[in-house]
């Protein structure tokens, strides 16, 4: 398939790959081609195979079928060590970086020029420097890696990899724990590398980095290949089409109640003058009324997560009142939040939602376990199955049965188990914090509708989201949050991305 | 379940290569001694199981138990303290070291292994001190209070049938409220599902009456008030140890009759399900079977028989006394550890091809051990006192952890402590309970080894028992990153390390070996474990595998 007539072969490329994992075709036939000094995108619903494709070309898995050719031979790659050799780096989702080392140290992990046997810290240091150069870094090589921001680590991570002389770059889900600003700092970088010379194979849920970035879209669905987008036609709406294999409305859009909540009622959630532990300098005050679905935006590290942990008990608060259904309340613990109607949906699932290695009904009937034993101690299993069975049927949480270890339920249904925890507590008040984080399209939207209808039922509801789109789409008031602080509280017309950005980067405050 | 069986077939393992090597073993004695120090251990191992599932650990039992034994007869003998008063005393203390603990670990956020680490270094001084290191005792006059560790309550005849009697009313209540299981595919099976505890019961309550109806004082009209004499001298502990025969023939036989006819049905129905999967277990069995009767037949004798300093002629080679016995030995060690595994093998790779054949397995087990214990001593063996409080504590344990909420709450701690503090689960409190619980089933432990031994010496006593506690725990089936542990398992495991030391003196293994071999086989039983869950999820991903290409479009839905 290559010969001399044709232009310079490609520098990375997939023939026919196929990848079988037990009861799962990761993988089927697929191709893919990558040029020089290009940035190549793929996106997919989770499961589609993104993660699988991007691990045989690191090397990390061989496939079952098909051949990667780089540079216009075929080659065969039997580990990581061998394909960076090759000039292929992986960066990881979750940074794969000694955070008790230094910066010149971590780059050169493994590789340590050495003196006498030992290390030779003064070369080490030398030598780490046009590395960081090339990534746009302005530490000293000798800082400890701790001391810097995510977004710096992430850098020093593609330092790294270029240290090693990569030529072909593979990014998981670079931004996802990224601010706004450190993002876009990425992209310049990005931007940089392709000028060098690197090619770029990027990975990402978010469609609105990949419309910047991309040269080229690769779209996989069910581990096939399912279309590829050129320049102009990168388009939001044609990536989403072809990910789900059909026209999607641009985005859920929450059918809002016609009348406003009752202005005289009390609201179900008064917070006033809360000073978060995290932002000592500022005060929080906000009102949530009963059916209301208010968000809180905001870039990474505005405090969101803070506020709600604040209010349900997580961490204490330093000052300020906080009052569910007009009564004061002290939450010393998420004990005393549950007691007062609130449930949190937290922000890592796996960590605090759910006790991953736990059948779903268990899960379930956690925080409700001592409310249905008799005497509040004797736990009666047959009330937790039916319990377990009705969530599950009332979420549709998709699970062979009830007795399941949530470990192997996907994303999606692993949070409608976290949900069906709170619902059968019957909260007043409803956290949640990156309620579809790691989750795929479709079943994002029954969450959205699952949040929904639970505030037309009377739930008043307080989500996080990084997601701009989720925000505008789904909420009837949004707080904006900048630095620990509300900057900014929009209604209506007024919920745009524009206004959410201004408030948010501190550029306009109320 | 599977590790239950696991280690289980562990102890099995130790105590039929004792059997065999040595006749002391199943002797009266031998066995009444080896029950109640497993009855004691058993108590500590229950403790800390519960501080090893909440994912900690407790290094301070030992010095707990020495702490304890120390203060028991002091209060007791000097003080003049009433002898009640002074054990609620002593477990007051117990308790509220196991307070101090839980605050410590959980308000100053301090590691487990570093506050109880220096428990057990400042209880030990504090004992030692406190008793300015005499030897301690209770003297002649506390001999009914000593009763409690070392009294000999009812005979194993009485804790068999009464078990067995449990049994039936569970097997009885079971049959009858869920009627036939649906899910079996065929009648017998259903049958054999449904009625099997009963009749377990049924035979274990016949096992456990028989010496009121075949021979020993058999005039029917005065069984309960022999009875009630009976039980009023075991507590005085006069009963004569050789009381009966009788349950003991009657196991045997019953479970000898009934063994071949089951075992036969059960290899048949196997068979015909799925004859290449019960092929090879079928053959290695009867290879280690043919083995085990060679050794008995050669080997056992000449160890037994052997003396140390003669010399002897094995075939061609002649060999001191002392290598024939260390050969004998090694030999018989392989061979009843390949006949273990091997029916094992067989057991669970014909209860997998065969439904009815698994419907078999509880009666089958049952024959199999009513043999066994048939040919020992142990049914005319008194039960100890301790091993009664064990069966309590045990029972107490296992529904504290199975069906309390603050059972699930620990377990639910240990596996996710941070998701378990957001489902709104007060974590610090039940990690102190946990700490409460372990330190006060050390103050009952200490309580009876002080009782037990009548002579505390406060620089040893309870030295180095945290470590058999929690080697019992993990061999029963804890794990050390906690949310898992089951009690059951847990008493087997202290058990087993009660026989693997009366094994090693038994056999005339220097017992300067002693902590070496019982490090070995734990390491051992640990790496089998692992290898064994290994190999199954291996095999359960490639069952998935084959049956993959119609659940493809399951599999990759959302």
């Amino acid at each position: 398939m290559i010969d001399s007539t044709t232009p310079p072969a490609p520098l990375l490329q997939g023939v026919g790959l196929s990848k079988r994992f037990p009861g799962v075709r990761a993988l089927h036939r697929v191709d893919l081609t990558l040029g020089h000094a290009e940035v190549l995108a793929i996106v997919g619903e989770n499961g589609a195979g993104k993660s699988t494709l991007m691990k045989i070309l690191a090397g990390v898995q061989s496939p079952d079928e098909g051949e990667l050719w780089l540079r216009g031979s075929t080659v065969e790659f039997t580990g990581i060590r061998e394909a960076m050799d090759a000039g292929i780096s992986l960066i990881h989702q979750e940074l794969n970086l000694a955070e008790n080392l230094s910066v010149a140290a971590n780059l050169f992990l493994g590789r340590e020029p050495r003196r006498f046997g030992l290390i030779d810290h003064r070369r080490l240091e030398q030598e780490s420097r046009p590395f960081l150069e090339a990534v746009g870094l302005s530490v000293e090589p000798a800082t400890r890696l701790e001391e810097l921001t995510l977004g710096k680590q992430q850098l020093v991570e593609i330092a790294k990899a270029l240290s090693t002389g990569a030529k072909v770059l593979i990014m998981d889900e670079p931004t996802s724990s990224l601010s706004q600003r450190e993002a876009e700092r990425l992209f310049e970088v990005v931007f940089d590398l392709k000028a060098q010379g690197v090619s770029v194979v990027y990975i990402s849920h978010r469609l609105a980095e990949v419309e910047t970035l991309a040269d080229r879209v690769m779209v996989m669905r069910d581990g096939e290949h399912a279309g590829e987008l050129v320049g102009e036609k990168i388009t939001h709406d044609a990536m989403v089409s072809r990910m789900v294999g059909r026209d999607v409305t641009r985005f859920f859009q929450r059918t809002r109640s016609a009348e406003l909540p009752d202005a005289n009622a009390t609201p179900i959630l008064q917070v006033k003058d809360l000073v978060v532990p995290e932002h000592p300098k500022h005060r929080v005050s906000f009102e949530i009324s009963s059916g209301e679905m208010v968000s809180l935006a905001g870039l990474v590290g505005a405090g969101r997560t803070e506020l709600l942990r604040c209010l349900f008990g997580v961490s204490m608060p330093l000052a300020g009142t906080i009052r569910v259904a007009g009564e004061s309340v002290r939450l010393k613990s998420p004990n005393d939040a549950i007691a007062a109607g609130m449930g949190l949906v937290p922000e890592d699932r796996k960590g605090q939602g759910l006790v991953i290695d736990f059948p779903v009904d268990e899960n379930v009937s956690l925080s409700h376990l001592s409310e249905d034993a008799v005497a509040g101690c004797w736990v009666r299993s047959g009330v937790l199955k039916q319990h377990a069975l009705s969530s599950i049927e009332r979420l549709r949480i998709k699970t062979p049965s009830e007795s399941q270890v949530v470990r192997y339920l996907s994303g999606g249904n692993q949070q409608k188990v976290v949900i069906a925890k709170w619902l059968l507590m019957n909260p007043k008040v409803l956290l949640l914090d990156e309620p579809t984080r790691g989750i795929d399209i479709g079943a994002k939207e029954e969450i959205y509708r699952l949040m929904e209808s639970l505030a037309a039922q009377g739930m008043a509801i307080l989500f996080v989201s990084s997601e701009l789109e989720e925000v505008i789409g789904l909420s009837d008031r949004v707080l904006v949050m900048h630095e620990g602080e509300i900057t900014g509280q929009l209604v209506g017309e007024h919920v745009t991305e524009q206004n959410i950005m201004a408030y948010a980067t501190g550029a306009e405050r109320e | 379940m599977n590790k239950i069986l696991g280690i289980f077939g562990l102890l099995l393992f130790v105590c039929l290569f004792t059997a065999v090597m040595s006749d002391s073993f199943i002797g009266e004695f031998n066995l009444f001694n080896v029950a109640r120090r497993s009855a004691l251990f058993g108590i500590l191992s229950i403790g800390v199981a519960f501080v090893i599932i909440t994912g900690g650990i407790d290094l301070s039992i030992g010095s707990v138990v020495g702490l304890v034994a120390c203060l028991l007869p002091m209060l007791v003998v000097d003080s003049g303290l009433s002898p009640p008063l002074a054990i609620l005393l002593v477990l007051f203390v117990a308790g509220g070291i196991g307070l101090l603990h839980g605050l410590l670990i959980t308000r100053l956020d301090l590691q487990p292994f570093v506050v109880t680490l220096c428990g057990l270094l400042f209880y030990r001084g504090f004992s030692r001190w406190l008793a300015d290191d005499a030897t301690l005792g209770f003297g002649q006059e506390f001999d009914g209070l000593r009763l409690l560790a070392i009294g000999k309550p009812f005979s194993w005849a009485t804790l068999i049938g009464s078990a067995g009697a449990v049994l039936l009313c569970y097997g009885l209540w079971r049959a009858f409220r869920q009627g036939e299981r649906a899910s079996a595919s065929d009648q017998l099976t259903a049958r054999l599902n449904r009625w099997s505890p009963a009749g377990i019961g049924t035979l274990l309550l016949l096992v456990g009456s028989s010496r009121f109806w075949f021979g020993w004082e058999s005039t029917p009209g005065v069984v309960l008030w022999q009875m009630a004499g009976y039980q009023a001298r075991g507590l005085a502990a006069v009963v004569p140890e050789s009381s009966t025969t009788v349950p003991g023939k009657l196991m045997l036989y019953l479970g000898a009759g009934m063994l071949a006819p089951l075992l036969i049905l059960f290899l048949r129905w196997a068979w015909q399900q799925n004859a290449t999967r019960v092929r090879w277990p079928m053959i290695g069995s009867l290879l280690s079977l043919v083995a085990l009767g060679g050794c008995l037949w050669t080997l056992v004798p000449a160890f037994r028989e052997s003396v140390a300093s003669d010399r002897y002629r094995v075939g061609l080679v002649e060999m001191s006394g002392d290598s024939l016995r260390l050969l004998a030995l090694s030999v018989c060690f392989v061979v009843v550890a390949a006949t273990i595994g091997s029916l094992g093998w067989l057991v669970s790779a014909a209860s997998k091809s065969s439904e009815r054949s698994r419907a078999l397995v509880p009666l089958l087990v049952t024959a199999a051990v009513f043999s066994l214990m048939g040919l020992s001593n142990l049914p005319a063996t008194m039960v100890p006192t301790p091993m009664v409080l064990l069966i309590a504590v045990a029972v107490a344990a296992s529904v504290f952890l199975n069906h309390t909420v603050y059972g699930r709450y620990l377990l639910a701690l240990g596996r996710n402590e941070e998701a378990a503090r957001y489902s709104g689960i007060n974590t610090k409190r039940m990690t102190v309970l946990a700490y409460v619980l372990c330190a006060l089933a050390a103050g009952l432990g200490g309580v009876l080894f002080s009782l037990e031994s009548n002579a505390v010496q406060p620089s040893s006593f309870g030295n180095f028992y945290e470590l058999y506690a929690i080697a019992a725990a993990v061999l029963g089936g804890c794990s050390l990153r906690g949310g898992e542990g089951n009690v059951l398992g847990v008493v087997i495991g202290a058990a087993v390390m009660r026989v693997l030391r009366n094994a090693i003196n038994l056999l005339g293994i220097s017992t300067k070996l002693e902590f070496s071999i019982i490090g070995l086989v734990i390491l051992a039983g640990v790496i089998v474990d692992v290898v064994v869950r290994r190999i199954a999820e291996r095999k359960r991903l490639e069952q998935r595998d084959t049956g993959a290409d119609e659940a493809v479009p399951e599999a990759t839905a959302p």
